[in-house]
């Protein structure tokens, strides 16, 4: 058996493993994951280990034909990401089938390949940064893999031909005179191998970004054809407000987005926490005794509500006074949610080649869905918002008229939209339209913002209300509507239930107002300069309308308002802590995820990467390496010099070994190597090691002086000499046999031909073992040498 | 180390059939990653290429640097197990691995016949000699072993001296074109005391060996390393335990006499009359000369009495001990060549016995009787002739039982 079995079982089984997990965490499928290594454990146990069951061949094939029909099933019939699907099961089932086999070289090899096409399909679906990771680990593992299965190749293929061999001298020994037995390989030298390989790893990776990075990109992974069910992030059409238990933060990264002045396309630091806006809800519905926000989110499947943004031109704004445009950079991850979150106001960015939606009905914005296609890939955009001088986000923004989407028509007290964003049913919050309406009493006269902001204050913390997300420990009244429990009552809750209280307690004083889901702030990265946006970042807050002749001059000035009024945020939610995110880590994810998943950029170009990816800056440190090295040679003259002189110097060299290929007489090797064993022996004053690495290279040569000093005797002496072809071995018995005449009183035969395999034993140990000769060994030879030396000029000086 | 000439020497390429379904599989990544806009995949697919080339740069530069040389033990006997080494030489600065070397073994000339060269490849003994890693300008001794069934004139070589590495996609071979002759001598035998009492009835001139100085088994002449057909009961387990090899006690001392032998391989079975032996004659011939061959073997050991040995077939050869500077390896090499013939010369061989000035008589073994014109013939008296058949033979000799004999093995 081989030896090094157990290594190759274990290179499959994490081969196999590595590859299964890749292929089914890609196409979303756990299951499958848990089957696939669950079933190669149990085979490494049961067939590799205990050796308790074996599928034979035919089994085998039984098996793998009946797998092929029942994934054929899914195949016939499928889109082109469905018949996908079906051949990364089948792939899965019969690396399993196989997996339960005996392990040959040819299983092995056959294991492999097929690990290597689920690998290639789970590139086709999607990996994120960690599983990209895995990826990695599988190239290592394979690797490792394949030098253990050709060793275990060039064993068994070895064994086999002993066996043919055998055969054929044995039953046919008159046309087969020469049996033959070759030794069989021990799969030694792993480590040295594996030693060897590192910087040939590194130069295959090197190979394989170079060219990738040559290699243009892909620019259209939003139109992935792949029809998958792949989790929904963000929001669906509702929220509910009736929270009895713990909120879940989701850790789940959403969207990337980076600020940037539209003008000089410079990274812009907000000096607030900007406010991604999702989806307004506007009705308040109450069924089955649960209380919930909806819109009318499946309208997103329609496309008679979309009006594209370029009717919102950034140009008209230019002359705004104390604004700034800000282009904002968003990446959605993979999803196959259709709404998009932006900064507001939004605008189109000029010149732009995709171009978001944006739904009135959902007052969002949108981008298509294709019927059952989902997005496996991020999706980019890029839209223009205001921010002020102070590098603040606008806190209004301007009203468009529901009916005919114009900005200068106010909402008029009529229409069905005021009526849908005033509607309130009083008797289920009594305490807050009372409320509402005694804080409005109060403010009788002012402004709608003075007591928007006043109806605001309600919700402060000095009022008694406080943030949780731990529903648990809050003495609920399940009697009560959940909104007024917390209102009237229990006074703690999430952004929801505020944000829920501040729209009703606006509606109960005839001002519109709706409920506004989406992203808070996020963690910023200071590599890339961008917001990272989580789960655990989704908000809701309120959007009050203000009507034209309520809004400041101010806001006019701004671009907060026009002639249909404004939207004014309002965010009654107690303020949460800011958090940084992990940066290396979060780096590391951006440029897979835009670097290697979906790049979605030109080659780079070495004099404006674009900005505000990280994809980009990957391009921009090669580039600005790459500039500071032309840079520097072109300053200086020196530098300049010294590399044509070198260059010269190598192209004479390699000339020169052109023309004169084998002038390697024994002179000037003789030179060299006088010249390295006086710089070793000066090394070696410092460093031992060192000194003795240059004098022998990079293995110490084995001192075997005393036995050509032997044979020196031999010669001088009796005019004996090894011949080519003879081995140490044999020339000691050879001599031995001619020195018995030789022997004297003094040095006799049994005496003579001990110290001749004495020498000879020590000659091999010293040449091929691994363990030295001791100092005392060799001063016996010495002086063995030197009395047979002795003995052989006293009885024979003639020789 | 000198470094021979490495660099012109042709190196061969070859995709094996592991790298043909890696190519296939590297084409279906590459095709994916253009058709489906999967950018990993080119990651994946530049890889799969850097591996692909990273396989054939590193082993085509390690066979480069690669020197091999085949050694072959100079006495090689029939039915003896014996090492084919290879000596492989590491010129380069860095390590090498995996080198394969494919030898193999072929018959020219049987003990009978001459092989034709067809029948010759087609029943090659191949022989694979896996080097698993050499330091740099280092060298390494591999082996495999080779069993030659009969004696006969074989050819070793051309091999394929071929690298592998790190992974199983690309071969880089080159043909060492180096060939070697081996001569397997007739295999090594045991004589019985039937052949030394032969030898005394035939000349009492003829001294082959002293008579016993001592009866007793403390008593003896010297101690030697034991020789194949030496009995187990003479080996001096003290001295075996010293010098690590055994050795045996010798209770006789040679004399200076010259021993004169020679093989009459005569088989022709129109003359002969018995049946039975007609058709063992060949089978004869070789025991006589398996006999030769060991009474050569014991006179490398010791050397200590002179050694006549002829071969008669049809170009009878004579070799003298002392005389011939290289005697040894000639009579090996004729011992592996001669061939049993209707005519061997063995007149010839009796005349050049009596050129010389030795006062012995010339033993001559033969499959047949003594025939007519050797009776005839005026100096028949300076010969003694043993007639020797199967049951003749098993009194002076036998196989011996051990296929293996000492040879250097690493």
């Amino acid at each position: 058996m081989y030896s090094k079995q157990i290594h190759v079982q274990l290179a499959m089984l994490l081969l196999v493993c590595c590859s299964s997990f890749l292929l089914g965490v890609s196409i979303g499928d756990r299951t499958l994951v848990a089957i696939s290594i669950t079933g190669a454990v149990t085979a490494f146990v049961l067939v590799d280990r205990l050796r308790w069951i074996e599928l034979s061949g035919w089994m085998a094939n039984v098996v793998s034909i009946v797998v092929l029909v029942y994934t054929m099933r899914q195949f016939i019939g499928a889109g082109s990401a469905g018949k996908l699907v079906a051949v990364a099961y089948l792939l899965t089932y019969l690396l399993t089938v196989l997996m339960f086999q005996k392990k040959t070289p040819r299983l092995c090899w056959q294991l492999m390949v097929l690990s290597v096409l689920q690998t290639s399909l789970a590139a086709i679906f999607n990996l994120n940064f960690e599983n990209g990771l895995i990826f990695v680990v599988y190239f290592v593992c394979a690797l490792v893999a394949m030098i253990l299965q050709n060793d275990f190749y060039e064993w068994s293929r070895i064994q086999s031909a002993n066996e043919r061999n055998q055969t054929a001298s044995s039953q046919h020994p008159a046309n087969f005179p020469v049996g033959i037995q070759s030794n069989l390989p021990g799969g030694k030298n792993l480590r040295s191998r594996m030693g060897v390989l590192w910087p040939w790893l590194i130069g295959c990776l090197a190979f394989a970004f170079l060219l990738f990075h040559s290699l243009p990109h892909t620019r259209q992974q939003n139109e992935s054809a792949l029809a998958l069910d792949f989790s929904a992030t963000g929001k669906s059409w509702q929220t509910d407000l009736d929270e009895t238990g713990l909120v879940q933060l989701s850790n789940k990264l959403i969207f990337r987005a980076q600020f940037f002045d539209y003008e000089t396309e410079k990274k812009l630091l907000l000096n607030n926490q900007p406010y991604f806006r999702g989806m307004a809800f506007n009705k308040l519905v109450f069924k089955d005794g649960k209380t919930s926000w909806t819109a009318p989110y499946d309208h997103v499947f329609d496309t008679f509500s979309y009006s594209k943004l370029t009717r919102m031109l950034p140009d008209d704004l230019r002359s705004l006074r104390g604004v700034r445009r800000a282009g904002v950079e968003l990446i959605v991850e993979p999803t196959n949610d259709p709404l998009l979150f932006v900064p507001m106001p939004v605008y189109r960015k000029m010149n732009q080649e995709l171009v978001p939606d944006f739904d009135r009905d959902l007052s969002a914005l949108t981008r298509k869905r294709f019927r059952k296609s989902n997005q496996l890939t991020s999706f980019r955009y890029t839209v223009v918002t205001l921010v002020d001088s102070g590098n603040r986000t606008m806190p209004a923004w301007p009203y468009r008229s529901f009916i005919d989407d114009r900005p200068d028509v106010p909402m008029q007290t009529d229409s069905p939209e005021h009526a849908m964003l005033t509607a309130i049913n009083a008797e289920r919050y009594p305490q807050l339209v009372q409320t509402a309406q005694r804080v409005a009493a109060k403010y009788d006269g002012a402004d709608r913002i003075e007591l928007c902001q006043a109806l605001l204050q309600q919700l402060s913390q000095s009022n008694g209300y406080s943030y949780t997300l731990d529903y648990r420990t809050v003495d609920r009244n399940l009697a009560l509507d959940p909104v007024e429990d917390f209102f009237a009552n229990h006074r703690s809750g999430h952004c929801a239930v505020f944000a829920s209280s501040l729209v009703l307690m606006l509606r109960a004083v005839d001002i519109p107002a709706r409920y506004v889901v989406g992203f808070h702030g996020g963690s910023y990265n200071n590599l890339t300069d961008c917001y990272v946006v989580h789960g655990r970042n989704a908000h809701a807050w309120v959007e009050a309308y203000i009507p034209p002749e309520q809004c400041t001059p101010e806001m006019f000035e701004k671009g907060m308002a026009r002639g249909g009024g404004a939207w004014l945020t309002l965010d009654p939610t107690p303020p949460v802590y800011v958090e940084n995110a992990n940066d290396a880590l979060d780096l590391a994810r951006s440029i897979w995820q835009d670097y290697v998943i979906s790049p979605d950029h030109n080659k780079p170009s070495f004099s404006g990467p674009g900005p505000l990816q990280a994809g980009s800056l990957a391009d921009s440190w090669f580039a600005s390496a790459f500039d500071y090295v032309i840079q520097t040679v072109k300053a200086n003259a020196m530098v300049q010099a010294t590399l044509v002189g070198l260059m010269v110097i190598f192209g004479l060299i390699i000339a020169f070994r052109e023309m004169w290929p084998h002038r390697k007489d024994a002179k000037s090797a003789a030179v060299k190597n006088g010249v390295r064993q006086w710089l070793g022996q000066a090394i070696s004053l410092v460093s031992a090691q060192l000194g003795d690495r240059i004098q022998y290279g990079r293995r110490r040569r084995a001192d075997v002086k005393f036995y050509n000093r032997l044979e020196k005797i031999l010669k001088q002496n009796l005019g004996l000499q090894r011949r080519p072809c003879q081995t140490q071995q044999e020339f000691a018995v050879e001599i031995g046999q001619r020195l018995v005449p030789l022997a004297t009183d003094d040095f006799r035969d049994d005496q003579i031909a001990r110290m001749l395999q004495t020498i000879t034993s020590a000659f091999y140990q010293a040449r091929f073992s691994s363990i030295p000769l001791d100092n005392h060994a060799i001063t016996d030879i010495e002086n063995q040498l030197q009395k047979f030396e002795q003995t052989l000029k006293q009885n024979h000086p003639s020789k | 180390m000198t470094e021979p000439q490495l660099s012109r020497r042709p190196i061969g390429n070859a995709l094996l059939p592991q790298g043909i379904v890696f190519v296939v599989i590297l084409v279906f990544v590459t095709v994916c990653a253009v058709l489906r806009n999967v950018n990993l995949l080119v990651v994946v697919s530049g890889t799969m290429s850097a591996v692909l080339l990273i396989c054939w740069r590193l082993s085509r530069s390690m066979l480069r640097n690669t020197a091999a040389r085949r050694l072959i033990p100079e006495e090689i006997h029939a039915g003896e197990t014996i090492p084919i080494q290879w000596q492989v030489d590491n010129y380069g600065r860095s390590s090498i691995f995996n080198i394969r070397i494919e030898d193999q073994i072929s018959q020219i000339q049987s003990s009978t016949r001459k092989i034709p060269s067809s029948k010759r490849s087609r029943n090659a003994s191949k022989g694979v000699l896996l080097v698993e890693g050499i330091m740099p300008r280092d060298e390494l001794i591999g082996s495999y072993r080779a069993r030659f069934a009969s004696r006969g004139t074989y050819r070793a070589g051309p091999a394929i001296v071929s690298v592998q590495f790190p992974l199983p996609l690309v071969k880089c071979w080159y043909r060492h074109t180096g060939v070697t002759t081996i001569h397997v001598a007739p295999a090594i035998g045991e004589l019985l005391p039937g052949w030394h009492h032969e030898l005394s009835q035939h000349t009492n001139r003829f001294e082959c060996h002293a008579s016993r100085r001592g009866s007793n088994q403390d008593d003896f002449f010297a101690i030697r390393n034991w020789n194949s057909g030496d009995s187990l009961r003479h080996i001096h387990w003290r001295s075996t335990a010293k010098v690590g090899q055994p050795m045996v006690r010798q209770f006789e001392s040679y004399s200076p006499h010259t021993l004169a032998v020679a093989a009459d391989l005569y088989a022709d079975p129109d003359n002969l009359s018995d049946s039975l032996d007609a058709e063992s004659a060949p089978q004869i011939c070789e025991q006589i000369l398996s006999l030769l061959a060991t009474l050569l073997h014991q006179w490398r050991q010791h050397r200590t009495q002179k050694l006549f040995i002829a071969i008669a077939d049809e170009k009878p050869t004579t070799h003298i001990a002392g005389q011939d500077a290289d005697f040894a390896a000639h009579l090996h090499r004729r011992l592996a060549t001669a061939q049993a013939s209707r005519h061997p010369a063995v007149v010839n061989i009796i005349d050049q016995w009596n050129t010389g000035s030795s006062d012995s008589k010339l033993l001559i073994l033969s499959s047949r009787a003594m025939p007519q014109e050797i009776q005839d013939h005026p100096r028949s008296g300076s010969v003694d002739w043993l007639h020797c058949n199967a049951l003749k033979l098993q009194l002076l000799f036998q196989h011996s039982t051990s296929s293996v004999r000492p040879q250097a093995v690493h």
